[in-house]
């Protein structure tokens, strides 16, 4: 029974839908729906950091890739929800199309950077260069076209569809990693030569592999706009990069639940505790000083472990 | 003539490693290459794998030219690598580690499987164990039955039986033997037991250049013949 539920991508989707329903009607559906969106981000920077092993510090540029070309869209095309969050994730696609072959050429310190680089150069372009469409530091309001009970502008709608959209992400990234696409990500995180000797061009699926982080990034900023209803500069700063790092490293990184639980947690953290504490910021600084030296496989990981020995225990006794 | 190498020089930066190395390997055939260390014998296996290039000389497959092709290029032309430090991708199970040299060469899966049991009946019960968990004896058959997948035609083995119990060498010698005639190895090794026991033909390698080619049955079964040599 529990090897069963240890292996149980349904089960595993399960805990988290009905977590963040009774989550919802408890508290803010709201915030919650928030707190959906910022997993799809978390499951989109997963791929390179928890698969690949590459750690990007420029994450937010996809998020905002995904959040402008879909406001964009939206304010000077069709305000059509569907088509413009399509419309956000190409835009992701093509950002990781363009920055790819440069991008998956480095590694460790360099790739942190060279993500950070082009973050700037984004958020320079929305905030100055293009600020004539962009609306620059106060960015642009949106309203969304309604299809009968496809309101984008109703919470609840709002709230469900995000949650399929976990769910879909989640089960996809499930399904991605238990190919052999996955295995070979693993592989390049833990040693890529190894990986070209057994004949695999791994520049091509490293590049590949980027793309579907940025898509999936910016689908997650494509849902913030649709969420919000406007979209201004703070999508794409830079200095929001740590969100994202702080949340794959709360959870575990490299599996697909720590991502959801780490990503659920950071936004918990950062929504409730400045109720209680002024300088919240501080505090859970040291929570990630305490983390990154003691438990860096994060709290599912640490689950993941403890079970794997009842599992053991089980066996054994058994 | 499956494998010819000749006149090859390799640099690391502006240190010669290889000056004027040539080899030849038949169909079928297994080939040792002995050394001291830093003779240049991985060196020469990395080259011809496509991990370094060549400043002069030809290598020449299946009578096609394969200087300066990629590694991923050359393992899909059917040489494949097995390195000498026995690391397997530890986070996959022995299962995962067999699909992912299958997924390029568009080996079946469960055939590649198989012939690891075939090899070894004992990786049937680690089959879904993470590779990290492997003995270093269990790493090395992983390693050999991984370099299996997609029927190569050619192996290249760097110290196959280096750091492991005298019992494990055992095993792995006669995996080897069981091997041989069914494809083309070389093999790179320190212990002259081993290489007389297995090698066709062996060739001597000392300070970046091939030193002598021992043909003759006799002397490959003299250890203290080849030991001299080194």
């Amino acid at each position: 029974m529990l090897i069963k539920l240890r292996h149980s991508v349904l089960f595993a989707i399960s805990c988290f839908v009905i977590g963040f329903i009774v989550f919802a009607y408890s508290a803010s559906i709201n915030k919650v729906t928030d707190f959906i969106i910022f997993c799809i981000y978390v499951l989109g920077f997963d791929v390179l950091y928890g698969h690949m092993g590459r750690i990007s510090f420029g994450h937010t540029l996809y998020l905002g890739a995904g959040a402008y070309g879909t406001a964009m869209f939206a304010k000077y095309v069709i305000p059509d929800p569907f088509l413009s969050i399509a419309i956000g994730i190409i835009t992701g696609a093509v950002v990781g199309i363009i920055l790819g072959p440069i991008v998956v050429k480095t590694k460790g310190a360099a790739f942190a950077l060279i993500n950070v680089a082009f973050n700037q150069v984004g958020y320079f372009l929305v905030l100055v260069a293009l600020a004539r469409f962009t609306g620059g530091e106060d960015g642009v309001s949106l309203s969304f076209k309604n299809y009968g009970f496809i309101n984008f502008n109703n919470m609840h709608f709002l709230f469900y569809f995000s949650l399929v959209s976990l769910v879909v992400v989640y089960y996809l990234m499930y399904r991605l990693y238990l190919s052999a696409f996955g295995a070979m990500l693993i592989g390049i995180k833990e040693n890529e030569i190894r990986v070209r000797f057994l004949g695999y061009n791994t520049h091509k699926y490293k590049w590949i592999a980027f793309i579907i982080s940025t898509s999936i990034s910016a689908f997650a900023g494509s849902l913030y706009v649709v969420n919000y209803g406007f979209v201004n500069p703070s999508f794409i700063d830079p200095a929001r990069n740590v969100e994202v790092i702080f949340a794959a490293l709360i959870g575990g990184p490299g599996t697909e639940i720590g991502v959801v639980v780490g990503g659920t947690a950071y936004m918990v953290i950062s929504n409730y505790l400045p109720k209680y504490i002024t300088r919240w910021e501080m505090f859970l600084g040291i929570a990630l000083l305490i983390i990154a030296f003691k438990f860096r496989k994060g709290i599912m990981g640490y689950i993941r472990e403890f079970v794997d020995k009842r599992i053991q225990a089980l066996k054994t006794i058994g | 003539m499956l494998l010819k190498v000749e006149s090859l020089d390799v640099q690391y930066g502006s240190a010669k490693v290889l000056h004027n190395v040539s080899l030849n390997v038949k169909k079928g055939e297994l080939v040792c290459i002995v050394g001291r260390n830093g003779a240049g014998k991985t060196t020469l296996l990395k080259t011809i794998a496509g991990f370094l290039n060549p400043t002069k000389g030809k290598i020449i497959y299946q009578d096609a030219l394969i200087n300066g092709l990629r590694p991923d290029k050359v393992a899909l032309l059917g040489i494949k690598y097995v390195f000498q430090d026995k690391r397997v991708f530890g986070d996959l199970t022995v299962r995962d580690n067999i699909q992912l040299a299958a997924y390029p060469t568009k080996a079946d899966v469960e055939q590649a499987v198989e012939r690891l049991f075939k090899i070894s009946e004992k990786m049937r019960r680690l089959i879904d164990t993470k590779a990290k968990g492997l003995s270093g004896g269990e790493r090395q058959i992983l390693l050999i039955g991984r370099s299996l997948v997609g029927n190569p035609s050619l192996l290249l083995i760097d110290e196959p039986t280096e750091g492991l119990a005298a019992k494990v060498i055992d095993e792995i010698a006669r995996i080897l033997m069981e091997m041989k005639g069914l494809l083309s190895m070389i093999i790179v090794e320190q212990n002259l037991a081993i290489v007389s026991r297995m090698a066709d033909r062996v060739y001597i390698m000392k300070e970046g250049s091939m030193l002598k080619e021992i043909t003759d049955r006799e002397q490959i079964n003299e250890q203290s013949y080849i030991e001299s040599l080194l």
